[in-house]
């Protein structure tokens, strides 16, 4: 498939074998430490924390790669932007560019922060269920419920959207097909070169949601109230590890973000 | 028209690694020829029916049309070639887009450079060759006709670009039994015309045993059994090994020779087992 990003990798490593809340949680830390952290390096190294998780998770480097590859693009511009734009003491010039020590720094911790953070993001999609994933994400919203938050409906939502992207992507893909037939090309940027493949997608997506809200219906759903649920989330004792481990790397970097570490 | 395949293979891509679903398959098909292919859901039938429609490229082997090696659809240079090969998907009307039955019907023609009142012929032409009447039909949505109706639009899109090989794939499946006649009345008649050709994909066998003069069985990407379809119904146990059935009345005939009637084993039309039992309860 052309779309890699955010696959699942089903595998039976510690990681996969974590509770998604207590990956979703990680994630959320492992983010605000790298925020945190104050200088290139630090942040560079924060990051490196995802290392050994990539390596118990057993992913390979090329599917990290495949990854990042697509934001290659992205992550060179808000590194350059970062080395252009900062004033500071000038350790080099190229022409009308000049490079300061700050904005070197600032650069590679602009960089490192959306990095590490893809890369973070990468791994947990690629060892975690998307519905296992959805579910932790519904339970960790629970507590807004009270302030109106629907988070059961979002839950769900959530999954059927990620349950379908692959049908609906080998659907278009059918139409096209079936399109080319006739002689259509989808060249050109113009929506209207376009209309043979979005109206019938959406003819059958709006087709499969009725379907499937049947089904449902069918099977006697009526919303999140007093639904129990098949799989149940409960915390083990490596969750409270890699939560704590994700919590001290955090409070590493808020030390040397409030200066103790200088 | 002639489209050849020679020792063509096919794999799809999933995510890194091929899947493997045609092996050296070899297939031709003139002007004529009325080809069915059938095999049981999986074995690469529509897979197959997209080379030979030129939408999917081989991995191995090639693709010849008139004699000339092709790359496929909208690849290379030789594209205009593919024009004169039809292909009616699965459920075809689930490609309709346009607001009228003549808009839709006219995608095709159009893309291909057609305008003004030689469009305007060629899509009448091809709403009455399904059976369906231009100043009546053509101004509704596509959307508002029954299913069987929609289908018979979806095939005179197609219809609409004169192809000389039409490929239809399964396109009777899911169709009321009315519906179902009329979508093979329109290939018949298509068939009736001179220089034509027509590739079915069917796994319904009597449709199969009534329709087509040649018949391929795929079985787990290769062909398993080729020849008339009197040749291949013939193997009724060899059918079963491939996931097929033979049609009913060929059964019921096999069924009673087995059981000592002299019948013939080898029938697939009504006038044909009728003349063979009353042959048969005469003497
Ligand atoms: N777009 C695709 N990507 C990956 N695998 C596919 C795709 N289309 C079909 N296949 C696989 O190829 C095999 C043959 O499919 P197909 O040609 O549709 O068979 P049939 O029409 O005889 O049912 C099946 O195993 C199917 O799962
Ligand atoms: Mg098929």
């Amino acid at each position: 498939m052309m779309v890699e990003l955010g696959q699942y990798i089903p595998g039976t490593s510690c990681i996969h074998y974590l509770d998604p809340r207590a990956k979703l949680l990680g994630l959320f830390f492992y983010g605000l430490a790298l925020l945190l952290a104050p200088t290139g390096i630090t942040a560079s190294l924060t990051g490196a924390a995802i290392l050994p998780v990539i390596v118990l998770a057993g992913l390979a480097p090329s599917f990290i790669w495949r990854q990042l590859k697509p934001l290659l693009v992205f992550l060179v511009i808000i590194f350059f932007l970062q080395v252009a734009l900062t004033p500071g003491e000038i350790i080099a010039a190229i022409g009308p560019l000049r490079i300061t020590r700050e904005g070197l720094d600032y650069g590679i911790m602009a960089l490192a922060r959306v990095f590490f953070l893809i890369v973070a993001a990468s791994v947990l999609m690629a060892t975690t269920d998307p519905l296992a994933l959805a579910d932790g994400l519904e339970r960790l919203l629970r507590p807004g419920q009270r302030f109106g938050l629907p988070s059961v409906e979002l839950a769900l939502m959530l999954t059927l959207a990620l349950r379908f992207v692959p049908t609906l992507l080998e659907e278009a893909e059918r139409i096209m097909r079936a399109q080319v037939a006739r002689g259509a090309t989808f060249r050109g940027s113009q929506v209207k070169n376009l209309m043979p493949l979005i109206i019938p997608l959406f003819i059958s997506a709006f087709r499969r949601a009725e379907g499937l809200a049947e089904a449902m219906e069918a099977r006697a759903y009526r919303g999140g109230k007093g639904r129990t649920r098949m799989r149940e989330l409960h915390f083990k004792p490596a969750d409270y590890i890699f939560l704590l481990l994700a919590v001290l790397l955090v409070a590493g970097t808020a030390y040397y973000r409030l200066g103790f570490g200088s | 028209m002639e489209i050849s395949l020679r020792e063509v293979s096919f794999a799809y891509k999933v995510g890194d690694r091929p899947l493997p679903v045609l092996e050296s398959i070899n297939v031709r098909v003139a002007p004529g020829d009325f080809l069915a292919i059938t095999g049981s859901g999986g074995s690469g039938k529509s897979t197959l029916a997209m080379l030979m429609a030129g939408l999917l490229e081989p991995v191995a082997g090639r693709v010849i049309l008139d004699g000339k090696p092709v790359r496929g659809r909208g690849k290379g240079k030789t594209h205009s070639a593919w024009h004169k090969v039809g292909m009616v998907f699965q459920q075809p009307e689930q490609q309709l887009f346009a607001e009228t039955v003549a808009d839709d019907v006219a995608f095709g023609p159009g893309n291909l450079g057609f305008t003004g009142s030689e469009l305007e012929t060629r899509v009448e032409e091809a709403l009455r060759a399904v059976g369906l009447d231009p100043q009546k039909i053509g101004g509704h949505s596509p959307f508002r006709l029954s299913g069987g109706q929609q289908r018979r639009v979806a095939i005179a899109g197609v219809l609409a670009m004169d192809p000389e090989v039409l490929i239809l794939d399964e396109p009777t499946a899911g169709l009321d039994p009315a519906g179902r006649e009329q979508v093979l009345g329109v290939i018949r008649s298509f068939y009736r015309r001179p220089g034509k050709a027509v590739v079915l994909i069917s796994h319904n066998m009597a449709e199969v045993a009534a329709m087509a003069r040649q018949v391929i069985v795929l079985y787990q990407g290769r062909v398993a059994l080729q020849g008339t379809p009197r040749e291949i119904f013939r193997q009724g146990e060899a059918l079963k090994t491939y996931g097929l059935i033979p049609p009913p009345l060929t059964r019921l005939m096999q069924e009673l020779q087995r059981r000592g009637a002299p019948v013939s084993p080898e029938i697939f039309t009504l006038a044909e087992a009728r003349a063979a039992i009353l042959a048969w309860l005469g003497a």
